[in-house]
């Protein structure tokens, strides 16, 4: 998560993924940063054990938010 | 007794400026970054998300950097190269 | 000049309204707190001569510097003197050490608490436990300094439950987890001497990401490699892969038995670090390790730790009992190890 805020520091547009049992850890992580209102995505959890037929169907169910984040940014 | 004071033991964090960097209209062409967390499956999963990102939206490419581990931020080198060599870039995943 | 203490004030009628106070905005451990008054607090910088500006830790990756003003706050709170400032202030830059790695330790789901081993004079002038009932309530200073850090790690760095600290399980050490080599009865180099090349009347903390300890029991060997023999078996099967650390506490009985057979700390590390090998296909069936068992990882070994230098070894615990314990380090190598931080008396 912080890692898409280091890198829009640096210039490079970023989206960040946590699973969801973390999106509260990853808000806790931007307010201490400073920027409590960044955005960044979640997918279910745990990804760990999964199949790869599983870990397609994430892939596809996440893409598309992926790529909005990545062109509409912060304020999309 | 008398009232007395007590002092807070907390801070507040302190805001800071965050330009979000202009966004590029598609993908198309772009150069892909893929950072991955160092937890299990992660790689995977960033693969699969850097492939869709290649056929469906076309994009060029998309390469992968692994953290030191997941506790820390990318470091120096990912950060430098990813810099020099994408033109987005896509973290995590997860535990 | 003397710098003001600018933290916000809040007015109370009594003891008892500022004890509620403090836990309705969340500011304890859930143990009642001792007021932080201003005089309190300015004793606390006093004994260490610091204004209450200066910075006494800088969290990297949680961009939060640690001011002497808060960690006087916090120490108070939790009950210290104004003479166990400098071992708190030691403490916290241990784990804002880029080695120990703050954000791991503090936030991971796999609940490591700081660890923190007192060597040096300091520890018989502030009389920190190193004897019976180690890790057990009773004893002022490793009850407080202890907490003072992990009230720090709440209240100045932001490591709440649910947000960012994320423990599974946390442990019981979360609370204080503190003790001190008994250099007095140890035959054997202290751990700060070793390990940071201090001075044996330096004091020094160290810090490290520890998970709960686990004692083991053997009164029937009467040498090293038999007390050490059933440490091992016991030891052999972590918790995790990988960790960085272990320590390993040993207690007056087995600390007599393994002096005895003329044993050192490096013998007893590298006979630790010998005899806790698991081979791969162990760790493989038992989804320690992903992968389908191949043949060569029936034969193919993997140590408990990098190198038997990763084991601290420490004497401590009651002089009577045929036990001993081991203290896991949390997660791996690369994202904490233990620092030792020597303890300066005053900073100004």
């Amino acid at each position: 998560m912080l890692d898409g805020i280091l890198f829009e520091k640096v210039g490079v547009p970023a989206a960040s993924i946590v699973t969801d049992v973390f999106e509260s850890t990853g808000h806790a992580m931007a307010q201490s940063w400073g920027v409590p209102e960044y955005k960044f995505l979640s997918l279910p959890h745990p990804i760990a054990n999964l199949t790869d037929a599983e870990l397609d169907a994430r892939a596809r169910s996440i893409a598309p938010q992926v790529v909005r984040l990545l062109l509409k940014g912060q304020e999309g | 007794m008398a009232g007395f004071e007590i002092l807070d033991p907390t801070v507040e964090p302190r805001r800071q400026p965050l330009t979000y960097v202009p966004r590029p209209d598609s993908l198309k062409g772009k150069r892909v970054g893929l950072v991955e967390n160092t937890k299990f499956n992660s790689d995977k999963l960033l693969q699969k998300i850097g492939e869709i990102l290649k056929t469906e939206y076309g994009a060029a490419e998309a390469r992968m950097w692994r953290k030191h581990n997941s506790s820390v931020p990318a470091h120096k080198e990912i950060i430098d190269d990813a810099k020099q060599t994408v033109d987005v870039v896509v973290a995590g995943i997860g535990d | 000049m003397t710098a003001r203490i600018t933290s916000q004030r809040y007015a109370v009628e009594d003891f008892q309204q500022a004890l509620e106070l403090c836990y309705s905005r969340g500011w304890t451990d859930g143990l009642p707190v001792a007021p932080p008054t201003e005089p309190a607090v300015r004793a606390m910088l006093d004994a260490v001569g610091l204004e209450p500006d200066a910075q006494v830790a800088f969290i990297t990756n949680r961009q939060v510097a640690v001011t002497a003003e808060k960690a006087a706050i916090n120490a108070v709170m939790a009950g210290c003197l104004p003479d166990h400032m400098p071992v708190v202030l030691a403490a916290l830059e241990g784990i804002a050490d880029p080695r120990w790695g703050y954000h791991g330790p503090a936030t991971s789901t796999g609940s490591a608490a700081v660890l923190m081993i007192v060597n040096g004079p300091i520890a018989k002038r502030l009389d920190f436990n190193s004897g019976d009932n180690l890790f057990a309530p009773g004893w002022r200073s490793n009850a407080t300094v202890g907490r003072a850090v992990r009230l720090v790690m709440r209240n100045v760095i932001g490591t709440l439950p649910g947000r960012l600290d994320r423990g599974t399980f946390g442990h019981p050490g979360r609370y204080t987890y503190v003790m001190a080599e008994n250099e007095a009865e140890s035959p054997w180099t202290p751990l700060h001497v070793e390990r940071a090349g201090c001075r044996p009347t330096d004091s020094a903390v160290t810090v490290m990401a520890a998970l709960a300890p686990i004692q083991f029991y053997n009164q029937l060997s009467s040498t090293a490699a038999g007390v050490l023999g059933t440490l091992c078996d016991t030891m052999r099967y972590p918790g995790q892969i990988g960790q960085p650390n272990y320590c390993v506490v040993l207690a007056g009985e087995h600390m007599r038995t393994i002096a005895a057979d003329g044993w050192s700390k490096a013998d007893i590390r590298k006979f630790i670090f010998e005899n806790t090998t698991n081979t791969v296909a162990h760790f493989k069936r038992t989804a320690r390790l992903p992968g389908v068992v191949k043949p060569a990882d029936e034969t193919a070994t993997r140590s408990l730790v990098q190198s038997p230098d990763d084991i601290l070894v420490v004497a401590a615990g009651g002089r009577a009992g045929s036990f001993s314990c081991y203290i896991p380090g949390w997660a791996s190598r690369t994202s904490s190890e233990a620092v030792t931080v020597v303890i300066k008396e005053r900073r100004a």
